[in-house]
């Protein structure tokens, strides 16, 4: 039975344009819609995990999602928390203020417990966190001040091998815990480091983890209580996050567990069923390792959220079926002032997709789409919506991913690290989608005329696909007449490609540094494993001296242009900077080769945006009087827009020098 | 840069631009028109319509490489000599095509395909495994010329005795200036007593990599294959086939060591519009070296300017010179599928390649079915007319419908349709990241069983291959008009339903339930349920009466492990009992259910490898008897080591309304089997 949310007229948005510059040197592109809508996120984090849902005081009219990061740049790191404003008005899609950051007892990020929930509990917002085996940290919450203080350390039973907590007020002034464990199973296993994580029959070595539910109910949450089995721990493979959901009006009385690959499955006495929407369809969240968090809401509706490495999203439950629980299908939470939000690990480029004269961002992510964000404005006062499109093969939103056999291991199934190069392969006037992902292949999804992406085929070299190392963007241009491509070679080398067929390239050889020698990626200290790859290359004319130049994207342990010697290096140097670089032609096109890299400063300062790769490109978006700008996507999923006048450039000398 | 075609293809008639190279089926109106034929037991299935028109194809071997091509008088196209090094043996009355064989040019089917006569064999001096082996006529006599241990040698053919025997000259010669032994060749007779040798060698010693320990992959951990792939090396060596000796140095030619990635064949390219080489490689790419120039090298294109690909794992490429020598050759690409044609248009493309149309099948009348090599069938009434068609998978992983023109009892098939996903031909490979490396990148093994996955009433495909994953397609049509969509994944827990490669699954439903049975990660036999069409709930491994899992390989593996997996699975009620058994075709070197003693390795001969397990508890609580296998009459019946395709099917006698067998073989023929005619040998 569908509930709708009757949430008070005041609470309803008010509809009234904010006018949010798009771009900021140096800070990421803003939303354009109305009062910024974007989706909900911490900026710079990479992936934002819903821990508790709570009105913080008796008086809140609105819930406050709290919010847990433990990846990204350090500054990143921490508790979040953003208050509910109501409802989107065309969409109905929950909006929420802007993540704000709490001041917690454990102080510098790197102390923040390994997993912990919100909660409240007799009108009053409390969390626990992860203390020792045999303990749980109790903590209070201010909202005037937004400390969470510590209160005691609560002895608990059952803890061991618990990963992941969540609450939820129970009846009878109890609160109940849900805790997942694993099945004890191993997922790594000891190997050499450039071994293969799959056997000779392409079988993964290691064991996929499955995991159930513990779950305690505590009375008095300074006494604890003790956690027993809930779920069968062979439940599901790699859960992420549970709730509790109990309706006696609507018949439920189960546990619904999400795991890494997105997936939503329901317990409880009848066995194990897949999670639906009211058209029979499975639930699942759009990227990996969500977590999720239920409140029921004052107007009765129950809400579950998930996020994880994607935006947040709720979905309302609606019954049971005859199969399990029914939800209403998953959508997007908002924020309000929010940035674009790429998903994770966005690889833009900069090109007039839909062909209106106006230049658009096309992105790839780690979700293994295509998002398509149209500009509105104009080139130099670009206006983006918060809501991309996302990009469609044949009908079907693109989604490329490995599955079971990734670099990583299987549980890396869900990340596609999708890069593409926008070109125009075919010579139809239309640009082409020409990417590499994590499978490491090189393809092309050639543009239909109605508008849709064809189905991708392989680019091949004597009939054999070209394949690299994994999660590199190529560079495709033009030179003298023929098309080229280039991309990183299986020994990490930046290697050139000619265009001899639709599908076909030939070998046009490494790219060469102006010593003679390959361009390579990796360092001296570097395993052959996946650490490898993940370049982001553009070749563009940056210095307009009318040959192309090598602008890169690397992740922070790289090393150009040589294993011994180079940056950014970070295994060797360990200093934080914008992996960004500009590798100067100093011969042409047709025979090139490459000066030593060099470093982007942001106003004479480093711009670190975090350890992933950063995906550089060159933009004609904004002033572009100077020349062209850099667009960079990050592994936050924002877009940062830096202009050229604020660009300058360190050495690799520099760097050691710094040392 | 772009090429542009020197001769517009617009000149060449419609018949001879691309793809009219597989005749057309004969499609009869109305529902049974055709009188077919009852199947023989323990017999090929055989192509029935227009003649019994099928693709030239060579019984129990699996490749077939065209070495030869020799005119008779007054013929358009030359005969064909195909070497068969690989495959079964003659026995249980059908004769294999193992080693030498004849084919006789018979004419052109109406849309330009040539007719060939069925292989006859030759008898020969060199073993039946030689592949470097040339036939050519110089003078009055055909000659041929094999290399064995670094030498090349000869023999002439006496046609009465349909045999080569005697050596047409009195030497071998040895090659000298050669980095390595040839991995093919071809001679050029040239002017007075000249001829040009021509020779590709590998650039490199070893292509796999070093393996401590035979469980490891190909593969490194950043997904790169740890061995050395090869490229070829091109010569040219001057004979004087008077004194049969090599005269001068060998010159390298196409400009360097990287000619052609895996290469696999060369051939002489003389007459007509333009002179060269022709180089293959495994995955059917061919590239052009122009005489005279030994730095050039270019893919070869068709018409419409797109390069030219054989569709199969590709062995050998021969020249087919005209009869008169004097217009320009076309050429026959032969390997693993029936050799294909392709014809010269005497056009050159922008960089003097010549240009060509094709590929076109070679084909023969009162042929076997044949499907490629080996082919995975699935007996059922594919297009909703009321017969049983065949439905099948194969090593180049393609899925191809024979459509039956006649009866059940007596059934009508003809040439297959290739069909499609989404409006593209099916052709699912793994690509680089392949079990045994990626030189087996053209392999697909489709293992594909036909059943309505969905529920709504038409029949899907669900099939897995050499990538290991289960997936299916839906069936997007109407009854009596499958049109198969994307394919699909099939997912436990979000994460893609994934085992041993080449199985093909066991899908059966029973009740409301749909049930799904594979080899999984330990090779053992697993079941899961659909729980959405991309989905399945797991319900743990299938085991034997005692509680015991069901393995399918051997412990004493002295390969790699891509020796597992490769079971062939169906559900059926066999023995008509009311519950599932199951049919599991296998490799010879798999055994069931236990790697210490199982079959059919256990057993000291070799016969058809095709086991029952007979289901002796139920359908929602299944317990399987200890397998037995198949024999034919009272004996072994061996169609390859290479996995059979078992299915169970109503063709032909069934008037016990239980099925018989139909059985596929690495030679890509179907065996029928009439259930009167099968008992069982087990070891317990």
């Amino acid at each position: 039975m569908k509930k709708f949310l009757t949430v008070t007229t005041a609470a309803l948005l008010a509809v009234s344009a904010l006018a949010q510059p798009a771009l900021r040197s140096g800070k990421p592109i803003m939303s354009a819609d109305e009062k910024g809508l974007a989706p909900l996120g911490v900026t710079q984090a990479i992936a934002t995990r819903p821990i508790g849902i709570a009105y913080v005081s008796a008086e809140s009219a609105s819930p406050s999602l709290f919010l847990m990061v433990r990846s990204g740049v350090p500054t990143a790191r921490g508790i979040f928390y953003s208050t509910m404003e109501g409802t989107e008005k065309a969409g109905g899609r929950f909006v929420f203020s802007p993540p704000a950051k709490l001041k917690p007892y454990w102080g510098k990020p790197s102390n923040m417990p390994s997993y912990g929930c919100v909660f409240q509990f007799k009108g009053r917002v409390f969390s626990y966190w992860a203390e020792e085996n045999t303990s749980l940290a109790l903590a209070s919450f201010n909202p005037e001040t937004r400390e969470v203080t510590k209160v005691a350390s609560v002895p608990f039973e059952g803890l061991e091998g618990i990963h992941y907590l969540s609450a939820i007020e129970g009846p009878g002034g109890t609160l109940e815990l849900m805790a997942l464990v694993n099945d004890g199973s191993k997922y790594r296993v000891d190997r050499q480091k450039d071994e293969s994580w799959y056997d000779g029959a392409h079988i993964y070595k290691g064991a996929i983890a499955r995991g159930g539910v513990r779950r305690a109910v505590v009375k008095d949450l300074l006494k604890g209580g003790r956690f027993e089995e809930a779920v069968p721990q062979d439940f599901m493979i790699s859960p992420t996050g549970t709730v509790r959901i109990k309706d006696d009006f609507l018949g439920a009385d189960g546990y619904l567990v999400v795991n890494r690959f997105g997936s939503v499955l329901w317990s409880d006495k009848s066995g194990k069923h897949y999670v639906r929407d009211g058209a029979g369809k499975q639930i699942r969240y759009h990227a990996i390792g969500p977590s999720a968090v239920a409140l029921c809401l004052r107007s009765g509706e129950t809400v579950v959220f998930m996020g994880g490495e994607g935006s947040i999203s709720s979905c309302s439950f609606e019954g049971m079926g005859q199969d399990g629980p029914l939800f209403s299908g998953l959508r997007t939470v908002l924020q309000s002032k929010g940035a674009l939000y790429t998903g994770s690990l966005g690889v833009p480029e900069v090109v007039d997709w839909d062909d209106d004269g106006l230049l658009d961002v096309v992105c790839g992510n780690s979700e293994g789409r295509i998002l398509f964000f149209r500009n509105t404005g104009s080139n130099v006062a670009p206006r983006f919506s918060g809501f991309p499109e996302e990009l469609r093969c044949e009908g079907e939103p693109i989604c490329i991913r490995p599955g079971y056999i990734g670099v990583q291991g299987p549980f890396e199934a869900v990340w596609g690290y999708m890069c593409p190069a926008v070109f125009d392969w075919n010579g139809d006037s239309r640009p082409d989608i020409v990417f590499s992902d994590s499978r490491g292949k090189l393809e092309v999804m050639l543009r239909r005329p109605d508008g849709d992406l064809a189905r991708p085929f392989s680019l091949k070299e004597d009939g054999l696909e070209i394949h690299g190392l994994w999660r590199v963007k190529p560079a495709v241009t033009t030179i003298g007449g023929r098309i080229c491509v280039v991309n990183l070679d299986g020994d990490g080398a930046l290697h050139r490609w000619w265009k001899t067929d639709e599908d076909s390239l030939e070998d046009g050889g490494t790219l060469l540094h102006v010593d003679g020698k390959p361009i390579t990626t990796y360092t001296a200290k570097a395993d052959r494993d996946g650490s490898l790859g993940r370049v982001k290359i553009n070749l563009y004319d940056w210095d307009g001296d009318g040959d192309l130049d090598l602008i890169l994207g690397t992740p922070g342990q790289t090393c150009l242009p040589h294993p011994e010697k180079g940056i950014p290096n970070g295994k060797v140097l360990k200093q934080q900077m914008m992996q960004v670089f500009f590798l100067e032609n100093k011969g042409s096109d047709a025979k090139p080769r490459f000066a030593d890299p060099v470093g982007f400063y942001v106003n004479g300062e480093d711009l670190p945006l975090g350890g992933h790769a950063n995906a550089p490109v060159p933009c004609m978006l904004g002033d572009i009087s100077l020349g062209a700008n850099l667009l960079v996507g990050c592994e936050s999923g924002r877009l940062m827009w830096i202009s050229r006048g604020d660009l300058t450039t360190f050495t690799i000398k520099d760097r050691y020098d710094k040392r | 840069m772009k090429r542009f075609l020197i001769i517009l293809a617009l000149l060449l008639p419609a018949a001879c631009r691309k793809t009219p190279p597989t005749p057309t089926p004969v499609t009869p109106p109305g529902p049974v028109v055709v009188d077919g034929v009852a199947p023989e037991s323990g017999g090929l299935l055989k192509a029935t319509l227009d003649g019994g028109l099928a693709p030239l194809s060579f019984t129990k071997t699996i490749s077939n490489i065209c070495v030869g091509a020799v005119y008779q008088s007054g013929k358009e196209l030359p005969d064909l000599f195909f070497q068969c090094p690989t495959g079964v043996s003659s026995g249980n009355g059908i004769a294999s095509c193992l080693g030498l064989n004849l084919c006789e040019f018979e004419g052109f089917t109406d849309n330009g395909c040539p007719v060939y006569s069925a292989p006859v064999p030759v008898t020969a001096p060199w073993d039946q495994s030689t592949t470097a082996v040339k036939i050519m006529k110089i003078g009055n006599d055909v000659i041929a010329f094999y290399v064995t241990a670094s030498k090349i040698r000869t023999a002439v053919y006496d046609s009465a005795s349909r045999s080569f025997g005697t050596q047409w000259s009195g030497n071998t010669i040895a090659l000298s200036g050669l980095p390595r032994d040839p991995m093919g060749f071809d001679i050029i007779p040239g002017s007075g007593n000249s001829a040009e040798l021509i020779v590709i060698c590998s650039d490199t010693d070893s292509y796999k990599p070093s393996m401590d320990d035979v469980s490891e992959s190909y593969y490194d951990s950043a997904g790169i294959f740890r061995g050395q792939m090869y490229y070829s090396l091109v010569y040219r060596i001057t004979l004087n086939l008077s004194t049969w000796k090599q005269v001068g140095s060998a010159t390298q030619l196409g400009g360097g060591s990287k000619v052609i990635l895996a290469p696999t064949g060369i051939a002489g390219f003389k007459g007509g519009v333009s002179s060269g080489y022709i180089c293959l490689n495994k995955f059917g790419v061919l590239k052009y070296i122009p005489s005279g120039n030994t730095s050039d090298c270019n893919y070869l294109q068709d018409v419409t300017g797109t390069e030219l690909v054989n569709p199969f794992v590709s062995s050998n490429v021969l020249s087919i010179r005209s009869a008169s020598g004097a217009d320009t050759p076309s050429f026959v690409v032969s390997g693993e599928g029936a050799p294909r044609y392709f014809k010269a248009t005497g056009a050159l493309d922008s960089y003097g390649s010549p240009v060509f149309d094709g590929p076109m099948d070679i084909v023969m009348k009162n042929g076997d079915l044949y499907a490629g090599s080996l082919p995975v069938p699935t007996v059922a009434d594919w297009d909703d007319d009321g017969v049983l068609d065949i439905v099948t998978g194969n090593s180049e992983g393609r899925l191809l419908f024979f459509k039956n023109y006649g009866s059940n009892a007596a059934p009508a098939f003809g040439m297959a349709e290739a069909l499609r996903s989404n409006g593209v031909e099916i052709c699912f490979r793994a690509g680089y990241y392949e079990v045994q490396g990626p030189f087996e990148a053209a392999w697909g093994y489709l293992c594909p069983v036909v059943f309505d996955w969905d529920g709504d009433g038409l029949n899907d495909i669900v099939f897995s291959g050499n990538e290991g994953k289960f997936e299916f397609m839906r069936n997007e049509g109407s009854k009596g008009s499958p049109k198969l969509g994307a394919r699909q994944g099939i997912f436990l827990d979000g994460l893609e339903l994934y085992g041993m490669w080449r199985v093909r699954p066991a899908v059966a439903r029973v009740g409301d339930r749909v049930l799904i049975a594979m080899m999984d990660s330990e090779d053992a036999l697993h079941l899961y349920e659909k729980a959405g069409n991309n989905s399945v709930k797991d319900l743990g491994r299938l085991t034997l009466q005692n509680g015991n899992p069901i393995y399918g390989h051997r412990a004493t593996a002295s390969s790699t492990l891509g020796e597992r997996g490769r079971e062939k699975l169906e559900f059926v009620d066999w023995d008509g009992d009311g519950d599932l058994d199951l049919l599991v075709g296998t490799p010879l070197q798999a055994s069931v259910p236990d790697p210490a003693k199982g079959l059919p390795w256990s057993r000291s001969t070799r016969g058809l490898q095709t086991l029952l397990l007979q289901n002796t508890g139920n359908n929602s609580a299944m317990k399987f008897a200890y397998p037995v296998q198949f024999l034919f009459r009272g004996l072994d019946f061996h169609i390859g080591t290479h996995a059979n395709g078992p299915t169970a099917c109503m063709l032909g006698e069934t008037s016990g309304n239980l099925p018989n067998l139909l059985v596929s073989g690495e030679g890509g023929k179907f065996f029928y089997f009439d259930r009167a005619d099968l008992t069982t040998i087990t070891l317990w």
